[in-house]
């Protein structure tokens, strides 16, 4: 992580020290950089859209609070994710205990992405079932992946940005940007391969 | 450009994010690779399949303002409206304090003076009131 660590004040440490100066637009910019990741790890959890967004914007404001705790700024996206994972899992128990106790009509624990439609068409219920199904893999390997692939990844697929926008808020280049994805999608097709056997094969 | 290259480029190819040069390179490749070929049509179904499935669910645009607004910024603001808040109860009190004050002095005051002046106008009237229906 630290010998990534951009030169120019634009890495995670850097921005982390900003940030402890009190310079509010740094934060912002950790903010885009692990957005969709740790969105990407509520989502896992969460049953329902706002739910995981909720969590993920409690992630960033507990990261602000607990920053100056924070002994080794390079250490942010570890520290961020260990962060997201546990109130993940805390609103996941505390949704599956609402749930044991009959208030509110919560899902059973692991439905995630409930009251997701179909994004186009009537797809009969099966359909609809294994589309939750397809959409609950593929988020929970997107959110297993090492933290910088989960990062491309979930920039990728989970907040659809071009590369440009890639580039500009993980600060790499064109080319460290499209390795990056490449290995994150050799990972994604291997995690996925049991949902999509055929395009499991690689060669790279 | 050899395979590995190649491969590399596939996701970036069909984003549509390669530049004119580097497209045309990894199509040449592609034109005489069927290995290569194969991957680029795993990778498409691949890049196709997810987006697909994951459709609709990108985080809000609301998402970063709303974790700003929860910050110790606006939180100081708040802070900052309830001391203006305290400030201007406290002025009202004291305000409405002092004009007590003022009432009670007030009234103090005209009480003493009648008190001061009842003897007086007794004082001048009594010994004349002996003597006047006389």
């Amino acid at each position: 992580m630290a010998a990534e660590e951009a030169a120019d004040g634009s890495g995670d440490a850097a921005l982390v020290r900003r940030t402890l100066a009190g310079d509010r637009g740094a934060f912002e910019e950790l903010i885009r950089r692990y957005m969709g990741a740790v969105y990407a790890l509520a989502l896992r959890e969460a049953p329902a859209a706002s739910d995981a967004e909720d969590i993920a914007q409690e992630c960033f404001v507990r990261a602000f609070h607990g920053l100056e705790g924070l002994e080794d700024p390079a250490a942010f996206r570890g520290w961020l994710k260990r962060i997201a994972v546990n109130l993940a899992r805390d609103s996941a128990r505390s949704r599956a205990r609402r749930s044991e106790l009959g208030e509110g009509a919560a899902p059973p624990e692991g439905a995630g992405l409930a009251g997701y439609e179909a994004p186009s068409g009537d797809p009969s219920a099966s359909q609809k079932v294994r589309l939750k199904e397809t959409r609950r893999e593929i988020i929970a390997a997107i959110a297993s992946l090492p933290e910088e692939y989960a990062q491309v990844a979930a920039m990728k697929y989970v907040e659809n940005l071009d590369y440009l926008e890639m580039e500009r808020r993980l600060r790499i280049s064109r080319e460290a940007l499209r390795k990056r994805l490449h290995r994150a999608n050799l990972m994604l097709r291997r995690a996925l391969r049991r949902i999509f056997p055929e395009l499991a094969e690689d060669s790279a | 450009m050899n395979c590995q290259e190649t491969k590399e480029r596939l996701p970036a190819l069909i984003d549509n994010e390669l530049g004119p040069e580097e497209r045309a390179e990894v199509e040449r490749h592609l034109a005489q690779c069927e290995d290569c070929r194969k991957e680029k049509t795993r990778q498409e179904k691949f890049t196709t399949s997810v987006k697909i499935s994951l459709e609709g669910l990108k985080p809000s645009d609301r998402f970063i303002k709303g974790v700003i607004d929860k910050l110790p910024e606006s939180a100081g603001k708040e802070r900052e409206a309830q001391a203006a808040a305290a400030r201007r109860k406290t002025t009202i009190s004291l305000i409405v304090a002092i004009v007590i004050i003022v009432l009670a002095v007030a009234v103090a005051v005209i009480h003493a003076m009648r008190r001061g002046a009842a003897p007086g106008a007794g004082g001048a009237g009594a010994p004349a009131s002996p003597g006047a229906p006389r």
